[in-house]
């Protein structure tokens, strides 16, 4: 193959650093862009990001929409993906911080993210010995229920918080009683305050009372919107609210690191199902 | 330009100038141009510092941006991490493209990965159990397009066969497919549906469920099904988010087929 002449490959050159530029404009794109967009994006002319677009339709990195005038990325971009390189979600992220909590209390550690109108925890590292949970894997615990879930609402918005409780009432306990939704805001409020919940947990029915004590911290992104809890729990005997609260400095130190990288990704968005 | 990317992007290791520029048959100065221009858009970057390159940071965004465009997506990973939590195998999530399924999503579970196709896996409606749970409860006008492209590229198929196939499907509410490695246990998917029509598949890939107990399920079953009502009854509520941008994209414009 003969290489290009100076001018050549210069025009060459220059038409290769739209196209590419073209091309990044679909990264984090919301919608499918068109043309006069676009060109007004990046201070093109329309004929060169038509152009441009041509091409990239051609080789399949971008295809036209369903209306034939706009533009979404093609099939061709997913050559792009590292098939070993897992996805950036929650539980990778946080899985280093659950591991530090662990060795810095020597108890149970769970991360918990919202599911639909109910806590779930999606990771955990659980000590040998008595155990604080005996609930099945993966089990859906409604938000109001237990430090854990009150940490995830209460990042949510007030009006997220307030649709819930509207469509979760009565706020049902797991001993069989109802929490009031004037005492769930004022526990929402004290943890938006202090940063953390602490407590026993709910008893439930027919125990006296609960056995175990829980120090959970919300994780959330740049808006502030939640991705998850991390959960220390221990039985009361050898976990005590004392105990617990000593631990306070030391584990919010990692987890505002753990914040510090979650901050990076957004959050899944919320959707409270029957509001 | 194109050539250079695919190259670089589907190579299993990082790729010096040299290599490049022999696998495409380019002249020195004219692959060192393609190279620094990619790398200045981040298209490609230095492996470690080293003057070999791998696909950069904007290319790697591309494709991430192109599984955001599916807002399903969002909505059902969080349940599918509480699905791989629960049963500890690996969850993916496919959607229908015309003819083809595509994975656009998957959670590791905890328990030892066997195999688990990539992202962007792309093959047709009946070649995979995500696929077959859709196609199961797809309205029988749409089943007989698909069947009737399938007999027309695969005229071998044996459609009594997977007709049989989609009435167990239908059955059940989910579909199954027994795991060579484990025999008598299978892997499940389940539908995902807005308006009777199939919008999704989660796909349970390890051997969750006992072939002997297929048809009455049991309670992690009844459990998984509940899930996929749930994420139905949500995408019912905000249709939104179950929009598909690339539903009138033909076969011919969609990846190859692998597998």
């Amino acid at each position: 193959m003969l290489p290009l002449k100076d001018g050549a490959e210069s025009a060459s050159n220059v038409s290769i650093v739209r196209m590419l530029a073209v091309l990044s404009r679909f990264i984090g794109a919301t919608h499918a862009l068109g043309v006069t967009e676009i060109s007004r994006d990046l201070s093109m002319t329309k004929n060169m990001v038509h152009r441009a677009l041509t091409t990239l339709v051609r080789n399949r990195y971008l295809v036209r929409d369903g209306s034939d005038t706009r533009y979404e990325l093609g099939f061709g971009v997913l050559q792009f993906l590292d098939p070993t390189a897992a996805e950036s979600d929650i539980r990778a992220i946080c899985n280093p911080y659950l591991r530090r909590l662990q060795e810095l209390s020597g108890e149970s550690v769970f991360l918990s993210i919202v599911v639909g109108r109910n806590r779930v925890n999606v990771d955990s590292i659980e000590v040998p010995g008595r155990r604080v949970t005996h609930s099945i894997r993966g089990r859906a615990v409604p938000l109001h229920i237990s430090e854990t879930s009150r940490v995830l609402l209460s990042v949510l918005s007030d009006e997220e918080i307030t649709a819930y409780v509207r469509v979760a009432a009565p706020l049902l306990r797991s001993d069989g009683g109802v929490m009031s939704p004037q005492s769930l805001w004022r526990e929402i409020r004290a943890i938006r305050k202090n940063g953390f919940c602490i407590g026993h947990g709910e008893p439930r029915r027919g125990e006296g009372r609960a056995e175990a004590t829980y120090l959970a911290f919300p994780v959330i992104d740049m808006a502030g919107r939640p991705h998850a809890a991390l959960t220390i729990g221990g039985p009361r005997e050898r976990f005590s609210i004392e105990a617990a609260t000593r631990l306070i400095p030391a584990a919010q130190r990692v987890v505002v690191e753990a914040n510090r990288d979650a901050c990076l990704i957004p959050a899944k968005p919320v959707y409270l199902l029957g509001e | 330009m194109f050539r250079m990317l695919t190259l670089i992007g589907g190579a299993v290791q990082p790729l010096g100038i040299s290599e490049v520029r022999r696998t495409l048959g380019l002249p020195l100065s004219t692959a060192h141009r393609l190279l620094s221009s990619l790398e200045q858009a981040g298209y490609i970057e230095r492996y470690q510092a080293s003057t070999r390159y791998v696909t950069g940071r904007n290319a790697r965004q591309l494709a991430h941006s192109f599984f955001s465009r599916f807002g399903i997506r969002d909505v059902c990973i969080p349940y599918m991490q509480q699905i791989a939590f629960s049963c500890g195998e690996t969850t993916s999530l496919s959607i229908p493209i015309g003819v083809n399924s595509i994975r656009i999503a998957s959670v590791p579970g905890s328990n030892e990965v066997v195999s688990s196709h990539s992202l962007g896996d792309t093959r047709p409606l009946d070649a995979s159990i995500g696929g077959l749970a859709m196609l199961a409860s797809m309205p029988k006008v749409a089943l007989d397009v698909f069947l009737a492209w399938r007999t027309n590229v695969s005229p071998a198929l044996k459609i009594a066969v997977l007709k049989k196939q989609l009435k167990q499907v239908q059955a059940c509410g989910y579909a199954f497919e027994e795991t060579s490695f484990s025999p008598g246990r299978a892997a499940m998917a389940v539908a995902i549906k807005v308006s009777g029509r199939p919008i999704a598949a989660i796909c349970l890939e390890g051997p969750v469920i006992s072939i002997d107990k297929k048809r009455s399920g049991g309670e992690h079953v009844q459990r998984w099904l509940a899930i996929a009502g749930e994420i139905s009854h949500l995408a019912e509520e905000q249709p939104g988010m179950a929009k598909n941008h690339y539903e009138h994209i033909q076969p011919e414009q969609m990846p190859p087929w692998r597998g």
